[in-house]
């Protein structure tokens, strides 16, 4: 019983997430990725497009990914010390 | 569980290789492919085959406090644009532009690399019995 | 064309996963096969018709997109860390309950 109610549910799912591609198509604005291409390395300085991206124009990005890191190392330390151990 | 010799003397003989390529890919972030973040994850894993082969132990304090410093250093730096060029999180300099690009991109490998070796560690501490 | 339907696979194999699994671990790396699909969409999309490396060159007009390539390494690295913390945290659900299965755990913490 649970199979199937889980059967029906994950293909109404998959319909629902391909129906934006089947009514208009496969298409990708080229706005941004222009202004990146042709401006990246007189503003930057590097010759690799991707660096100047995550070093210079979306930074604060890169500190918070770093911030993630810290707080889930700071976790995983805090869940192993073994001082007052498990009630049974 | 036995020790595997294998393993032992493979690691023995392989790690500098694997150190001295994640230095590659990190410094040479603005040249080719690569970066931080790719960088720090190959310098994590020739630090961790070093604990395979010998009874090196890292110490977790002195870990913590030189991932929590790296930290502040890359805040540190990032703010400085405020004052040469008006906003902030940009890139300072107008002449020598490498420079900030290579301190950030070690900057930020070293800390995930130390990140990665502070995880493994408390997962080994944890299991040990003793 | 066809990397979307293989992704949408994929994801339809890890959402199943999530779904019937009766242990903790199990719906983990469930969790991971669906973040792996979703790299592979945002990775198609940058490159439909150009195929070009994204490095400063003489020509560049047949260059991919340099932006979700930059997104996919922030969200690889977030995705490492959780999973991280996760599996720290059912070593103490291990400890405490003594199992690791769902149905028996919401059992005895309803005791």
């Amino acid at each position: 019983m649970r199979r199937l109610v889980s059967v029906v549910l994950v293909v109404f799912f998959a319909f629902l997430m391909m129906s934006r591609f089947l009514e208009s198509g496969f298409f990708v604005n080229e706005l941004s990725s222009n202004y990146y291409i042709f401006n990246s390395y007189t503003e930057v300085g590097s010759k690799n497009i991707v660096t100047g991206i995550y070093l210079d124009y979306r930074l604060l990005d890169s500190i918070f990914e770093a911030g993630i890191l810290l707080v889930s190392v700071a976790g995983v330390i805090f869940m192993s010390k073994k001082d007052e151990n498990v009630k049974r | 569980m036995k020790d595997s010799t294998i393993l032992k003397s493979m690691s023995h003989f392989i790690y500098p290789f694997v150190i001295l390529y994640g230095f590659y890919i990190t410094i040479g972030g603005d040249l080719t492919s690569g970066g931080g973040f790719q960088g720090g994850a190959i310098i994590a894993t020739g630090l961790l085959l070093m604990t395979f082969f010998s009874d090196v132990k890292f110490n977790l304090t002195k870990l913590n406090k030189i991932e929590k410093l790296l930290f502040l250093f890359i805040i540190t730096v990032s703010v400085i644009s405020l004052f040469t060029k008006g906003h902030a999180f940009t890139n300072p300099f107008s002449e020598n532009k490498r420079i900030f690009l290579i301190t950030l991109n070690l900057a930020l490998g070293f800390k995930v690399a130390v990140g990665l070796v502070n995880i493994f560690e408390s997962f080994l501490e944890e299991g040990d019995p003793f | 064309m066809i990397s979307v339907i293989l992704a949408l696979g994929i994801f339809i194999i890890g959402i199943y996963g999530v779904l019937i699994s009766k242990d903790i671990i199990k719906s983990l790396i469930s969790f991971n096969i669906m973040q792996a699909s979703l790299i592979m969409v945002y990775m198609d999309f940058s490159s439909l018709d150009k195929n070009q490396v994204p490095i400063y060159a003489e020509e560049m007009h047949k260059m991919a997109d340099p932006l979700p390539q930059a997104m996919m390494l922030t969200s690889i690295v977030i995705s490492a860390s959780i999973t991280a913390l996760v599996l720290m945290m059912s070593i103490k659900v291990f400890h405490y309950f003594g199992t690791l299965e769902w149905e028996k755990i919401i059992e005895r913490e309803e005791l």
